[in-house]
């Protein structure tokens, strides 16, 4: 403690934190309709430091952001900026008291160059409402002078890269006079060396005595980057801790809570013949090579665990295989069948079920009934229609039995389906699929957004789905999720799968190394579906 | 998977639980169909108001608004005609309405029935001129003639959506406008009567042979207890138009048809993941669209009158899209919404007759139903989502 002194200006949060914290919740509580998304939060983010805000999706970290930014109000406690107790009612209020916020998805104007969206709502004005350009051109180069790469102020937004739009974002914050910075899930949306580069950013900005407030889900990430870690779950701070104090394994054992959900499911079936076969595939949009020559296979009785950073192709993957678009080239075969160009009902009708990312917005039609969304995707089938006129009472039966199957709270099946919570529409979902009777079950994020006792049901079912003989290709961008059910996990990187393990020799500081783009590409003919030997690793650290 | 262990007969307590799950309690059913019916009812009362104080304003005397009610009223429903005027009337707009609607139901908007009408009502006209067959087979081929007329004009906005994006509101009100051209292209040129006497001739084709017409309702209806005029215009026509209803509600209702045609139109990013082939039943909707539309001007065209003239291209199309709206896209409320017009129209001549009001206090008083209804069932959509929402929570 006595050294601290000794430390750079604004550098050390311990000597920060004999001033007034930055920010600073006592008892901050926010409920949504019955649900409470804070309950008592108590946490301090010393000024000048880089504050990392983890925990599950659902656990209550945006809900906490968002208070910060005046975007929604706390119902109980109280918020203390630099010490004093604040009324954040709006962003523009935020904006007054020198916090910014960075979305997860940018608002910047496509159209627009760099310099206009950055003084865009407080330009230089040469008076009678003509903007001063030259002033604002110069002013954004000054800014950005301060960290990282030149940035072109005459370039259009939209004709520059993710990572440079984020740095544009955070500008527009820095142009405003914000040194407390908000960071909604900002490597969410980079490439490995872009997050890198961030990185790189934020430690300037907090070498210039900024505060950083982010929210991630990579844990090695944040502990690569950030001073202090705030765990929440379940809407509750459950500790906060220096960065190096603590590893991954401490950090993610509070994030779930639950170290009996990090124990395997093992299956009672050995994996069979390849049920699902995909061979150099690409997709290519905008100029990019999204999936890139992707070999995939998914066997009988398996549950195949893709493992990556969103943004790595994932959900082209995904796409391509439900048909949703056309691959520029490569063979996807179901059982045999080839379906690299069959459309999405010819594959559904060969046994494919599929639970969308977004299954409120592509899995359901909120406005029509519970039952009729029960049987969404297979609508053509027998009972629930014959020679195209559809049996309404087997259409109930099913709806009544996922229901009760699936724990569906619905006041009626014969309600429509935005009276049911977006966990319930989610369950709903889940066990239509489920229900469908697949040869290949493809489920993308199937556990997001739902509570505990939710989420190892749905693990049971997977697991269960997975002992009947169905293929599963399951792709989380939790990996608690893929280490628990995957019997085989593939790591997905810039399109490519770049490394597999069998399920019970992966750990997640590997998955990591690979998902990260630290490791490069694993040698040529392991981790097939053959794969005997322990694949030639070297046992995790 | 096990989704309950249920032998195939269940076990006795398994089956009322069923039906409670199943059933919404009737005490909150009836609140909901009360609610469904209140919307059209604030708005008729609202056009009521409004029709009032446009009467008190104009004459300045309260006589006159009891003069227009009475007549509205007594000649409205209760000339000796009025019932077969309303039916008769209301006969193209339950086809103007249900054509719009099968679109909507797509999530398409198709402003070009009046131009599709046109296209089926002169198609319909050649087959009925031209040959020569026994009923049996002359009149159904004239009126498939005259679908498939309004078909052909609904495809090419159709094929234009599907095959090159083009948004079917600007291809569909640019084919009216050569709907229009056609129309009087063809009705002063190749399809115009040659034995027309006279420099102010109309716009009209020959005869239509009397195979291809259809008969008037009247002696039916006199059959049975009215005392309708010869003349008055209802045919059996209004028969198919209920009928068209009644098959347009069980199809949007009962048929994987309307079940892919709902599903695309309420959430049509849903559509895809489920397999629906949202180009295909773009085009189905659009060209059954087209195919009904095709049917709003045969009453006139091979009912009432015996030939097409250029005067039955009357605006039934838009009238179309307030139909549909303010019956909520259903069989039962479109037929209702049509009768609704009708009988208002007909109220008007009762009031032009009758008054020293100008009847066109009617066109107001439907110009503010089609306002007031959108803001009522929104409003209603409201209450019910709240009411909703709130027994979401009480059950969390």
């Amino acid at each position: 403690m006595a050294t601290e002194a000794t430390e750079v200006p604004g550098g050390g949060p311990e000597e920060a934190r004999r001033r007034p914290p930055a920010i600073e919740c006592r008892g901050v509580t926010r409920r949504y309709a019955g649900v409470v998304a804070n309950d008592h939060i108590d946490l301090e983010v010393a000024e000048g430091e880089i504050h990392a805000l983890v925990g599950e999706n659902g656990a209550g970290k945006s809900t906490l952001m968002k208070m910060l930014y005046g975007l929604e109000q706390p119902d109980e406690g109280e918020l203390l900026v630099r010490g004093e107790p604040q009324v954040i009612d709006s962003p523009r209020r935020a904006i007054e008291l020198r916090i910014g916020m960075v979305h997860q998805h940018f608002m910047l104007v496509d159209d627009f160059t760099v310099a206009e969206n950055i003084v865009l709502g407080s330009e230089p004005s040469r008076g009678g409402g003509r903007i001063d350009r030259e002033q604002a051109g110069r002013r954004v180069e000054e800014l950005a002078r301060g960290f990282g790469t030149p940035l072109d102020p005459n370039a259009r937004v939209e004709d520059i890269g993710v990572g440079q739009q984020q740095r544009v974002e955070i500008l527009k914050l820095l142009y405003r006079g914000a040194d407390i910075l908000i960071l909604d899930e900002p490597t969410a949306v980079l490439v490995p060396q872009e997050v890198e580069e961030l990185f790189a950013h934020m430690r300037d900005l907090k070498a210039e005595g900024k505060t950083i407030i982010f929210i991630a889900h990579s844990l090695d990430e944040v502990l690569q980057v950030a001073d202090r870690i705030t765990v929440l779950r379940d809407g509750k701070v459950i500790d906060t801790v220096a960065a190096a104090d603590t590893d991954t394994h401490q950090v993610a054992e509070m994030m779930v809570g639950r170290p009996v959900l990090l124990r395997r499911v093992e299956g009672k079936a050995t994996p069979g013949e390849p049920m699902l076969q995909v061979k150099d595939l690409r997709v290519v949009a905008g100029g990019k090579e999204l999936v890139a020559g992707l070999d995939l296979d998914v066997r009988r009785s398996e549950i195949y665990g893709l493992a990556g950073v969103e943004g790595n192709g994932q959900a082209e993957l995904v796409e391509a295989l439900v048909g949703l678009t056309a691959p520029d080239t490569g063979r996807i075969y179901l059982d045999d069948d080839e379906l690299t160009r069959a459309d999405v009902r010819t594959r559904r009708q060969a046994g494919l079920a599929y639970i969308p990312e977004d299954r409120h917005a592509r899995g359901m039609v909120l406005q029509m009934l519970v039952s009729e969304n029960s049987v969404l995707g297979q609508q053509e089938r027998e009972p629930f229609s014959r020679r195209g006129l559809l049996d309404l009472g087997a259409i109930r039966r099913r709806a009544v039995e996922l229901v009760r199957g699936f724990r569906v709270k619905a006041p009626s099946v014969s309600a429509p389906a935005y009276a049911l919570s977006g966990g319930n529409q989610q369950k709903l979902v889940l066990g239509r699929e489920f229900e469908s009777n697949p040869k290949l079950l493809i489920a993308a994020h199937p556990t997001r957004g739902l509570d505990i006792g939710a989420t190892q049901f749905v693990w049971q079912e997977l697991v269960e789905a997975r002992d009947e003989g169905v293929a599963v290709l399951l792709i989380s961008s939790n990996l608690e999720e893929i280490l628990a059910l995957a019997d085989r996990v593939g790591v997905i990187y810039d399109g490519r799968i770049v490394a597999t393990f069998r399920g019970s020799e992966a750990t997640m500081s590997e998955l990591g190394l690979y998902m990260t783009g630290a490791r490069g590409e694993q040698p040529e003919g392991l981790g097939g579906p053959e794969a005997g030997p322990p694949n030639g690793r070297e046992p995790a650290a | 998977m096990k989704v309950e262990e249920k032998p195939p007969p269940p076990p006795e307590p398994p089956e009322p639980e069923v039906e409670e799950a199943a059933s919404i309690p009737w005490s909150q059913r009836l609140r909901g169909w009360a609610l469904q019916l209140l919307a059209p009812a604030v708005s008729l009362v609202i056009a009521a108001v409004i029709g009032v104080l446009v009467i008190l304003v104009v004459q300045q005397s309260w006589s006159d608004v009891t003069d227009v009610a009475g007549a509205m009223w007594n000649y409205g429903l209760f000339n000796r005609n009025s019932v077969a005027f309303i039916l008769g009337r209301a006969t193209p707009l339950i086809f103007a309405g249900l054509a719009v609607a099968i679109a909507f139901k797509a999530g398409l908007f198709n402003i070009g029935v009046e131009g599709q009408y046109a296209i089926g009502a002169l198609t319909a006209g050649y087959v009925g001129y031209q040959l020569s067959a026994p009923t049996i087979i002359h009149l159904p081929l004239t009126i498939l003639a005259g679908m498939a007329g309004g078909m052909l004009w609904a495809a090419v906005p159709a094929l234009l959506k599907v095959y090159r994006g083009a948004h079917e509101v600007i291809s569909t009100i640019m084919m009216n406008f050569v709907a229009n051209a056609v129309l009087l292209y063809l009705l002063s040129g190749a399809m115009k009567d040659p034995n027309q006497q006279g420099g102010i001739a109309q716009q009209q084709t020959p005869d239509i042979e009397p195979t291809a017409q259809v008969g008037s309702m009247v002696p039916f209806f006199n059959s049975i207890g009215f005392d309708f005029r010869g003349s008055a215009p209802v045919t059996w026509f209004f028969v198919l138009a209920i009928v068209a209803a009644i098959l347009y509600a069980l199809t949007v209702r009962r048929t994987r048809f309307g079940y892919e045609l709902r599903v695309l139109g309420t959430n049509p990013r849903a559509a895809e993941p489920s397999g629906i082939r949202s180009n295909s039943m773009m085009l189905k909707a659009m060209l059954l669209s087209g195919a009904i539309a095709g049917l709003i001007a045969l009453q006139d065209v091979i009912g009432i009158d015996d030939r097409m003239k250029l005067d039955y291209i009357r605006g039934y199309g838009f009238t179309g899209i307030a139909i549909a709206l303010l019956g909520r896209n259903s069989g039962l409320g479109i037929v209702a919404a049509a009768l609704l017009f009708s009988f208002l129209d007909r109220a008007s001549s009762g009031i032009g007759l009758n008054t020293d009001v100008p009847k066109e206090v009617t066109s107001i008083m439907q110009g503010v139903i089609i306002l007031t209804i959108v803001i009522a069932y929104e409003v209603v959509r409201r209450m019910t989502a709240r009411r909703q929402l709130r027994e979401q929570h009480e059950r969390a």
